[in-house]
């Protein structure tokens, strides 16, 4: 099981490895600028648990967690 | 529109929340012009400019991340910039975003349009510590770089002097050139002689930019008119490189980022970014227990100041209109001219202004919540709720506005992107109970269950609770199964950008706010307009000339008796009254609640109430003076004693009452759920561009309201009520 935006805890950094959506929504996150190898975080989760919030390329953008599932990420270490 | 294809054209593009709208009334000092897109239901906002000593056109285009056009509102964008007149695109970016905002000036410039980048919000921009080079930026993307603070209307002058210097070049000789990978290169030489035979006028250079759109934007279920023979291509080209292994979405995306950080690394510096104030906000906004309230407590606010706040506003308008209809009544001679102006024509036009208020209340609403960035935090508080019946969380503000009015709730589904979403909402939330349902309940409530309790609680309390219950579980459930069958598509996906707070400019919240207005006035008003005097027409002819005598040697006869003046008075009221509810009867409106009788009786109603019903379309409240009319009692309202008398006093044909609590409950779920009202239509018309989807509406409401009705009736008898 390859980690994924929807496992990260709070804060976590982290790195996109892949996005595994259909076409059209892979295609539209990446031209948000998540692209392999870009820092992410998850800030923040609503208050009914679902969609979430993340920080990426200095803004906020938010995901629901069935897509953030199919984001795969590498951790990085907290500074 | 030939006259307007001659001016040049100059389109403000940018992501959503870049700040365009601003920019663009900046601009056009508010002066813009709101009109249809050909065939889609999305507004085109334009204004004509002075530009040194030409006329230019700017075009407010819809907010978007990329080319690619996902949407029809991208797909309009593209369309637009392959326009001849298209002269030149101003590029807003939002300084503290860059790389986004620049990915798509990048892809513009690649397509070889003239572009000027307006790097919009540097003040933000130098609060984060972020310092951009704007002349090194230009040099690398071969294009004028302008600072703009567009809310300050900072740096306008500087930008429309690079816009008019960019427009006296022939050609603009921007050139961007990404380094994509070998592989790219190849697929996009494999492609240009394919499209260069569908269009050879074109350059080179802009040929090559068109077979790298088609590579990374067509999409196997969608045509937009592109020839099979690049469709097929593209399927072979991207084929392939699935087969070897290789994401063409990525490799060219990915291509361009790579360019765009290089660039920005030259270009940019950032010190630590400090914590905005904007994230210490969200702490509280979308924090489980206090963003539950405050969202809680802005919803009740607008919902407050959407029943209450416009009640005095509305009540002015409906006196305005009384007042004029009675003054015109005492000009004009009777006749069937006085009736048209009075009952037709100002009738209808008060039956459009008296929308006003709330339109224009809900409006600086929603455009104070988006421009605040609060509206999307609503939206991510609320997605959870709203997925579960297959709704945008974005749906949640115009449904709410529903249980005010339908008309302005439907313009307000305006914010959410989808084409398809935007439909599945404006045709669930009409079955929210409005405020124009209250007062039939209140009538029919007043009259059959008068009194009564049912446990602790009085009997009318638990029906209007059970209807507000009713309406919210009806609508949830017709979103679910609109969103299934009618409309299907992909559930709403929400990936969805929060912006920063910001503090709304208050001048064009209300440009904005106004612009609708003048849109729905225009547009739906004439609808509405048309639709009252066809109401008046059927329900005031044809007049019986035998009647009018009898009523005529009636009033003489009254005239002649040796009684008091008072009696007298009243004595001629009532022959009114009842002339009025004989004429009524006779009327191609009555005939036809006659003719339709067999079809009510079985769910609990009579011709009476039929005619009530046909009336009640101008305005669901209308029910109730129509009534007045056909019971000959005259004016009336929801609490007026003798109507409820006459109703309860009301017969079958075999002497058993027409209202039992029974059809009364009957009756209010067929109010509850029938689209008996005419602005409704007019407005979905409006906002859906075509006539199918009013009338899809209208059939399954009328549909879902009789079996509702039928079920209730019928199975209330079976079970002994009534």
């Amino acid at each position: 099981m390859k980690p994924s935006l929807a496992d990260l805890p709070l804060g976590q950094p982290a790195q996109i490895k892949s996005i595994d959506c259909d076409r059209g929504l892979s295609r539209r996150l990446m031209e948000m600028g998540l692209l392999p190898g870009t820092s992410v975080r998850v800030v923040r989760v609503a208050p009914l648990g679902d969609p979430i919030e993340l920080r990426v390329r200095n803004y906020s953008l938010s995901v629901r967690r069935a897509e953030a599932a199919r984001i795969a990420v590498n951790r990085e270490e907290m500074v | 529109m030939s006259a307007k294809q001659a001016s040049p054209q100059v389109l403000v593009a940018g992501n959503p929340n870049s700040g365009k709208s601003t920019l663009f009334n900046a601009l056009s000092g508010g002066s813009a012009h709101v009109g249809n897109y050909p065939g889609v239901t999305i507004d085109r906002t334009s204004a004509q400019v002075q530009l040194g000593a030409q006329s230019i056109e700017l075009v407010d285009l819809p907010g978007m991340y990329s080319l690619t056009a996902s949407s029809p509102e991208e797909q309009l964008a593209v369309n637009a910039l392959i326009e001849v007149n298209t002269r030149a695109v101003i590029c807003v970016v939002d300084a503290t975003t860059l790389q986004r905002g620049l990915y798509l000036a990048l892809q513009l410039i690649e397509s070889g349009v003239s572009v000027v980048i307006a790097l919009n919000m540097m003040d933000s921009a130098e609060h984060l510590g972020l310092r951009i080079d704007t002349d090194r930026l230009s040099q690398l993307f071969g294009a004028p770089v302008v600072p703009v603070v567009a809310t300050k209307r900072r740096g306008l002058n500087h930008l429309l002097a690079a816009l008019e210097k960019q427009l006296t070049l022939a050609s603009p000789g921007q050139r961007v050139t990404v380094n994509y990978p070998r592989d790219v290169e190849a697929d996009i030489e494999t492609l240009v002689p394919v499209v260069a035979r569908w269009r050879p006028e074109t350059g080179s250079s802009r040929l090559r930019a068109f077979a790298l759109w088609c590579l990374l934007s067509l999409d196997e279920d969608r045509r937009w008119g592109i020839p099979d023979e690049v469709r097929r291509t593209v399927a072979a080209i991207r084929k392939s490189a699935g087969d070897g292994g290789r994401n063409l979405d990525l490799e060219i995306i990915g291509s361009r980022y790579a360019w765009l950080d290089h660039a920005l690394g030259q270009a940019c510096s950032a010190r630590d970014p400090r914590p905005s104030w904007s994230e210490r906000i969200d702490l509280v906004l979308t924090h489980p227990v206090a963003g539950l309230v405050v969202f809680a407590a802005v919803m009740l606010g607008i919902f407050e100041a959407l029943f209450a706040g416009a009640e005095p506003l509305i009540g002015a308008i409906e006196s305005l209109t009384g007042f004029l209809q009675v003054r015109v009544a005492s000009i004009l001679p009777p006749g069937v001219l006085r009736d048209l102006v009075v009952e037709g024509i100002i009738a209808g036009v008060g039956n459009v202004i008296v929308f006003a208020p709330q339109i224009l209340m809900l409006f600086l609403f929603v455009g104070f919540l988006e421009d605040s960035g609060y509206l999307a935090r609503v939206a991510f508080v609320i997605d959870r709720v709203m997925k579960g019946v297959g709704l945008h969380g974005k749906a949640f503000v115009p449904l709410l506005s529903g249980f005010a009015c339908a008309v302005p709730a439907v313009m307000a589904t305006r914010t959410i992107e989808r084409r398809r979403d935007r439909l599945v909402t404006m045709l669930a939330l009409p079955l929210m109970s409005c405020s124009a349902r209250l007062p039939v309940y209140i009538l029919v409530v007043g009259t059959v269950f008068a009194g009564q309790s049912l446990g602790w609680f009085s009997a009318g309390a638990v029906a209007l609770f059970s209807m507000y219950t009713l309406s919210v579980l009806v609508t949830l459930a017709a979103a679910a199964v609109i969103g299934r069958t009618v409309l299907p598509g992909p559930a709403p996906t929400f990936v969805l950008e929060m912006p920063p707070y910001r503090w709304p400019s208050l001048q064009i919240l209300w440009i904005n706010a106004w612009r609708r207005l003048r849109v729905f006035l225009v547009d739906a008003g004439t609808i509405i307009l048309a639709m009252t005097i066809l109401l008046w027409a059927l329900l005031s002819f044809p007049k019986s000339a035998p009647l009018t005598e009898h009523y005529a040697t009636e009033r003489e006869r009254v005239e002649q008796m040796a009684i008091p003046r008072t009696e007298k008075a009243e004595a001629l009221r009532t022959l009114d009254s009842r002339e009025a509810a004989d004429q009524l009867s006779n009327s191609f409106g009555g005939k036809f609640g006659h003719a339709i009788e067999p079809a009510l009786r079985p769910i609990g109603f009579d011709w009476q109430i039929g005619v009530g019903i046909i009336g009640a379309f101008a305005a669901r409240e209308v029910f109730i003076s129509t009534l007045g009319v056909v019971f000959g009692i005259g004016e009336a309202d929801e609490e007026n004693k003798p109507l409820r008398q006459a109703l309860r006093d009301a017969r079958h044909a075999d002497g058993t009452p027409v209202m039992t609590p029974l059809s009364g409950v009957s009756l209010m779920v067929f109010f509850l759920l029938a689209c008996q009202c005419m602005s409704t239509i007019a407005v979905v018309r409006r906002e859906s561009g075509s006539w199918k989807w009013p009338v899809f509406l209208f059939s399954y409401m009328t549909v879902l309201a009789y079996m509702a009705s039928l079920a209730v009736y019928q199975g209330g008898q079976l079970l002994g009520f009534g």
